[in-house]
């Protein structure tokens, strides 16, 4: 089930946040774990067009998901940007595929015009999920980060939403949205989860 | 990168006309026509003016209302996040100024940083490659590795100054119903230096 955060989430948020700093991993560029009282506060003083969402599974918090203005250009009001993130245990299980498709919908619900997912090119499972959802790269950014020494490409990819996707993202969404109904069955044509999508 | 529309900027004199010597020293500081230097808090209003100009002409700012004085002082003169703010004068007139700030305010990122260019309208030339050849070799001298700036798709003025000054297009934001396509620049400082 996917549902609205509540502040009590902020724990399961933050744990999950900073999986990616205990594994070196390359899902954002932050180096400094988040806490649960942080999240917590942000989730108690967000705004319902900037929402943070949980996947809830069997009374875990499998992943997580929200929306937030641009953080390179947070004036623009028709630009969302997005995270998805996925605890460690409960990846390729389509609960990021659940959660991305889930945003995307409620983010064209709040009026955005635009989506932007901003991926570390060394992620490739939330570059595979992203463009399998619609998004296209629309900007590279050469060797803007740096972390766990080395030097990485930092990928912008954006989904128009006032428009359809192309044909095979259509079907793939489809096929989400259908599973999600479907408890999340296991299907042998599964896309790649998202295992975590911003930097 | 913008282009303020028509100001009519009145010279001040409470600048103090002192050239960065840091940015000389650093190299590559071509010779100006006119001055530049280091922006002073002083600066806001004049900076500010420009600034808001380049908002309303949807210039690719990162504001989308233009600020207050003070807010826009607070923003950039804020010592943690803007690393750089230099002006340029052409006979006592403020024409333009340069910043440059911390791109994201995550830590990975803290190796790139991002350039803001805002120049008034004039002359027969472009203004701004003098503001921003300095504020490049700023960027240099401190260690920055890249530099990022935006730039509306549909203006010439800064995409031909982005193309002069070395930047490569990394890619564009897309168009709403609000805002024109943004064109995104970097310069890859690092692939700019000599090996050993």
């Amino acid at each position: 089930m996917i549902r609205l955060a509540t502040p009590t989430d902020g724990a399961a948020i933050a744990r999950i946040y900073n999986q990616n700093l205990t594994e070196a991993g390359f899902a954002n560029c932050d180096l400094n774990p988040a806490t649960a009282e942080a999240r917590a506060c942000q989730i108690a003083t967000s705004v319902p067009r900037f929402p943070t969402f949980v996947h809830e599974q069997d009374g875990t918090i499998a992943g997580w998901s929200s929306i937030k203005k641009l953080s390179a250009r947070p004036c623009y009001p028709d630009v969302g940007e997005i995270a998805v993130y996925v605890d460690r245990d409960h990846r390729a299980k389509l609960v990021g595929a659940a959660l991305l498709v889930h945003v995307i919908d409620a983010a064209r619900e709040r009026g955005f015009q635009t989506l932007i997912s901003i991926i570390l090119s060394k992620n490739l499972a939330s570059l595979r999920g992203a463009q399998a959802t619609g998004f296209q790269l629309v900007a590279t950014l050469r060797e803007a980060a740096h972390l766990h020494g080395q030097w990485i490409d930092v990928l912008w990819l954006a989904r128009d939403l006032t428009q359809p996707p192309d044909e095979r993202s259509e079907r793939i969404i489809r096929w989400v949205r259908h599973t999600i109904m479907d408890a999340h069955r296991p299907h042998p044509e599964a896309p790649h989860d998202q295992e975590n999508a911003r930097s | 990168v913008g282009r303020t529309p028509s100001p009519q900027f009145k010279p001040t004199d409470d600048h103090p006309a002192q050239e960065l010597t840091a940015l000389r020293a650093a190299g590559g500081l071509r010779a100006a026509p006119g001055v530049i230097r280091s922006a002073v808090p002083s600066d806001a209003e004049l900076m500010g003016a420009l600034y808001a100009g380049a908002i309303n002409a949807r210039a690719a700012a990162y504001h989308q209302t233009p600020p207050s004085i003070a807010e826009f002082a607070a923003w950039v003169f804020d010592g943690v996040e803007t690393y750089l703010a230099i002006v340029e004068e052409h006979d006592g007139c403020m024409v333009g100024w340069c910043a440059i700030r911390r791109f994201h305010e995550r830590a990975a990122y803290a190796p790139t940083a991002e350039l803001y260019a805002y120049v008034a309208p004039g002359g027969d030339a472009p203004r701004g490659f003098e503001l921003i050849s300095a504020a490049v070799s700023a960027a240099r001298a401190r260690g920055l590795r890249s530099l990022i700036a935006f730039a509306t798709a549909n203006e010439p003025l800064p995409m031909g100054l982005a193309a002069c000054l070395g930047f490569a297009r990394a890619g564009s934001l897309p168009a709403t119903s609000r805002q024109p396509a943004i064109g995104i620049f970097q310069r890859l400082l690092a692939a700019e230096e000599s090996p050993p």
